[in-house]
């Protein structure tokens, strides 16, 4: 007996050993050196430094404006997200499967795309306001507004909190809303006494995180807002690459963690809660959009969601295939192709695209393996929630990338030295790409029945045996997703590697920067769109392969 | 005798029950999910104050009759009428029904008290006669000490007390229970299924039941009506389904049986190697034309003779009833293969001509029974035991 929990333990321990040499090394010890930065003045350590950013009135009114633009892109967020999420749980409509799996595209499109997007579409010449211009005689002014800030965290987050909002709404039993229509209640009713405090849960976290997210905001803020708009996140940058200093930047970067820590504390409260009361004994059948008059609304709903979404990505594309000339080109990707090295640019726009695959295929191999055995060894060796090491395992989000990647090139040139030049940025990407594989997998583990490891090793399966003939295609859907939700984070994470690689490392996202600082438009569009399909690609290619398992299968992982 | 099978459903639905406008009047309802009829045409009505148990397969469309009733689905045609008044057209929340779903559906945001509180709310019930009906329900099922408590914190016996109060509380006109007691265990179940006949009697409430159990069914239900892919086969009280099965799934879903056949020709009919039996001494047999039958024997009329006892050897005796004229019962020779025991009912299987029949003993029988295991033994059926059922 005490020999099998000694053999229990230490699997614990070994799964658990990635993670942290991970997240200590690669996380936690830059940015807490990084952090303490802050706190250090001619005699030693103090909080004297953190103090007084909390009496600062700049300090202070930076602050607000941060929290400000985040609640009110958090709330457009939901306001956006909670009828998609609705639409994808409850309703079917033509194009839904590619639209529930290119949901998460928005979500992991660098800022710089996004940016990029919101110009070419909202512009005063764009086509929104040429639109605008010809149906009602007027054009509204959107960038360098607020409202470009919002909008365009809402495109981000908006999937953020549909993904969330659809989750709980599938989980909610119908029997639950029938059972109050047939005790009286009306349909307003219903969504008010049942169905509203089942996806409650799931939209709040939604909006928690996307609150933490838009705090954090960075890239967005500084090419959107304009010089008018300034957040902490942008201020630390400033701070560390223009003022050069650290220690300001330091005790305001510790400032924004704390902020954002204490949300995603929040954040993991929340998720904890009362959605599984709810769990669903029946599958919910998906409704048509229909042609009745009813149904207008949803249609007009669809109609909007796509021009918000899809008009921004499009808005690129086309771009990209303009001729200044006049007419459609494709010069702008001959040019990709061919182009050589560049003053500007650095690495030649092919080897950016070969970095790019390459680093995210390593960044979401690390991550899975070291997200996937924490998950496993939380969920199946210590069997219950771990609070304290959940909200560790979520830091990354919640720590300004600046910051983080100061720590980081410090460590670099330091203690790290040992880690060679072409694993560093994949690293990197795994550390921010490890909560998200945490988050993807740890559902799915917990839905396959831990009675069925039992049975397998009653039947003379080995432990690694019951784990791979049982648990590992049971579970594979939701390593995929993790896969490839990881695998489009690399790819278009920009801050950090741009303050990391070397002229040879060049990704895509760092390339359409370099483009856009050159003034190419079409070539950074160009480059833009590879890097939207292979985004898109992975996260289709997912969705196939798990559609293909789950009708290998037939069913049988959603039995339990 | 011999009807065609939906025909059996729909005179029941022209008969009011004793109060005069059906309770519950369900008339040739339709409803599709794509290729499949779930509900193909159904007529019923059942009367005031009356328990009628749908009963079927899994998959043969009762669950979907019940919602139908409920309004949860809207039929493709047909009507639903609830004391006289046509509801077809009315959302759940108009019908005054109640439902008691499979898994209870308790609201998990609500405490006990919340949940059969909930009808009378949304009936614009005042606060004062809410509190009081509540303690009134949860006082009638037992659990008033557990009104604070969460469902998640209830046993499931306790969950389905709960959600009988509440479907009971705003007084509902009809009361709709779609496998009440099939999420419980076996012992608990029966306690509260007589919990629940006892209650629905009391208040009078005119009630429909959905369960794939039949003997569940047969123990609760005023009247059962089977159902079989879509259709009902055979509405009537339970004794009427087991003495007089109308069609071959209901004589094979309702109770035990034998299933012989047999071919009419003239005035006899003749089973075979079992004998013949005179057309007139069995019940339902004249008006039949000459042609293949097949025949119902439950177990508890077949009559087994032991050997040594008064009668002749049974191979001779067979013989004679194989060949000679129409004799007074059917007799085969038979192998006692294994006895089940059962208490106040055995049950005993044979071999009769190398297919498996079973036989029904009582008492000091089933002792003697035992001792003949792997003995041969003469087996009679009275003719008027035999039930004649359609031609499969």
């Amino acid at each position: 007996m005490g020999s099998a929990q000694r053999r229990r333990r230490r699997r614990a321990l070994l799964l658990l050993l990635p993670a942290a040499a991970l997240l200590t090394f690669v996380f936690y010890l830059p940015v807490g050196t990084a952090l303490l930065a802050g706190f250090r003045d001619e005699a030693g350590y103090s909080p004297a430094r953190f103090v007084a950013l909390l009496t600062d009135p700049y300090i202070l009114g930076l602050l607000r404006f941060t929290a400000w633009q985040a609640f009110l892109s958090a709330a457009l967020s939901v306001a956006i997200g909670v009828p998609l999420g609705y639409l994808l749980a409850n309703r079917s409509f033509p194009g839904k499967s590619l639209a529930a799996s290119l949901v998460m595209v928005p979500f992991v499109m660098p800022a710089i795309t996004v940016a990029l997007g919101f110009l070419i579409m909202y512009g005063v010449n764009g086509w929104f306001n040429e639109v605008l211009a010809g149906l009602f005689g007027f054009k509204v002014r959107v960038l360098h507004t607020l409202w470009a800030i919002v909008l365009a965290h809402a495109f981000y987050n908006g999937p953020l909190v549909a993904r969330m909002t659809q989750g709980a709404w599938e989980r909610l039993d119908p029997a639950l809303e029938e059972s109050a229509r047939t005790l009286g209640a009306g349909p307003f009713a219903v969504f008010r006494d049942v169905t509203l405090p089942a996806v409650m849960p799931g939209i709040l976290s939604g909006a928690v995180l996307a609150f933490i997210y838009c705090f954090m905001s960075f890239p967005i803020v500084l090419s959107l807002g304009g010089a008018r708009y300034s957040t902490l996140e942008v201020e630390i940058f400033t701070l560390m690459r223009v003022l050069l200093d650290y220690e300001m930047a330091a005790a305001l970067a510790a400032l924004q963690a704390c902020v954002s820590l204490l949300f995603a504390y929040i954040f993991l409260r929340l998720e904890g809660r009362a959605p599984y009361l709810f769990a669903s004994a029946r599958a919910r059948r998906a409704r048509p959009v229909g042609g009745r008059i009813r149904d207008a609304w949803l249609w007009a709903l669809l109609a909007a969601l796509t021009v918000f979404f899809v008009g921004p990505m499009a808005s690129i594309v086309a771009h990209s295939l303009t001729d200044p000339a006049g007419g459609v080109t494709a010069g702008a990707y001959a040019r990709l192709m061919t182009a050589g090295h560049d003053f500007h640019l650095g690495a030649p726009p092919v080897r950016s695209i070969q970095n790019s695959l390459r680093f995210a295929a390593l960044a979401a191999a690390i991550a899975l393996v070291s997200g996937a055995s924490f998950v496993y060894a939380t969920v199946r060796f210590v069997g219950r929630r771990l609070p304290f090491l959940e909200t560790l395992s979520l830091a990354p989000i919640a720590v300004s990338s600046v910051a983080l990647a100061y720590g980081l090139s410090v460590a670099f040139r330091g203690p790290l030295q040992v880690v060679p030049q072409d694993w560093r940025i994949p690293l990197v990407h795994a550390v921010l790409a490890f909560p998200f594989v945490v988050r993807a997998f740890r559902p799915v583990l917990q839905g396959v029945d831990a009675r069925l490891v039992e049975a397998a090793r009653l039947l003379g399966a080995g432990r690694w045996r019951a784990f791979v003939d049982v648990e590992l295609p049971m579970a594979a859907t939701g390593l995929l997703v993790a896969f490839a939700l990881s695998f489009g984070l690399s790819v278009s994470e920009t801050t950090a590697t741009l303050m990391l690689a070397r002229p040879d490392q060049v990704t895509m996202p760092v390339s359409v920067y370099r483009f856009l600082a050159a003034r190419d438009f079409r070539s950074a569009s160009a480059m833009a769109v590879l890097l939207m399909a292979v985004t898109g690609g992975v996260f289709w290619l997912a969705e196939m392969l798990a559609a293909w398992l789950r009708r290998r299968q037939g069913g049988t992982a959603h039995a339990s | 005798m011999h009807r065609e099978p939906p025909a059996g459903a729909a005179p029941a639905a022209k008969e009011p029950g004793p109060g005069g406008l059906p309770g519950l009047a369900l008339i040739d309802l339709h409803k599709r999910f794509g290729p499949v009829a779930a509900v193909d045409g159904v007529s019923l009505a059942v009367a005031e104050g009356e328990l009628v148990a749908v009963v079927g397969p899994s998959g043969c469309g009762k669950t979907t009759l019940l919602r139908l009733v409920a309004g949860l689905e809207q039929p493709d045609t047909g009507r639903v009428l609830i004391q006289g008044r046509d509801v077809t057209d009315l959302p759940p929340e108009r019908r005054d029904v109640g439902f008691v779903f499979q898994q209870f559906a308790l609201f998990p945001n609500m405490s006990v008290a919340g949940n059969v509180e909930y009808g009378l709310k949304r009936r614009g019930i005042p606060r004062a006669e809410r509190t009081r009906r509540v303690q009134e329900m949860l006082a009638m099922v037992g659990l008033a000490e557990l009104a604070h408590r969460r469902p998640d914190q209830l046993s499931a016996g306790q969950q389905q007390r709960v959600a009988l109060a509440r479907a009971l509380a705003p007084r509902p006109r009809t009361l709709l229970l779609d496998e009440p007691l099939s999420a419980l265990d076996a012992a608990i179940r029966v306690r509260l299924r007589e919990e629940l006949r006892e209650t629905q009697r009391r208040l009078g409430i005119t009630t429909l039941l959905v369960t794939h159990d039949q003997e569940e069914a047969l123990a609760i239900a005023d009247r059962v009506a089977v159902m079989h892919a879509g259709r009902l086969e055979q509405v009537g009280t339970p004794w009427e389904l087991y003495d007089r099965p109308q069609t071959r799934f209901v004589a094979g879903f309702i109770g035990r049986g034998n299933f012989v056949d047999g071919r009419v020709a003239g005035d006899v009919i003749d089973f075979g190697p079992l004998g013949r039996v005179p057309k007139a001494a069995v019940p339902g047999a004249g008006p039949l034309p000459d042609g293949p039958v097949q025949a119902l024997v439950r177990p508890e009329a077949v009559v087994l003779q032991w050997p040594g006892a008064p009668a002749a050897g049974a191979a001779r005796e067979e013989a004679a009833a194989a060949q000679g004229p129409a004799g007074s019962a059917l007799v085969a020779a038979a192998v006692i293969v294994d006895v089940i025991f059962g208490g106040e009912r055995s049950l005993v299987q044979l071999a009769v001509h190398g297919r498996p029949w079973i036989a029904a003993v009582f008492g000091a029988a089933v002792h003697a029974a035992v001792r003949h295991v792997g003995r041969p033994v003469t087996l009679r059926v009275p003719p008027a035991a035999l039930r004649l059922l359609p031609p499969a």
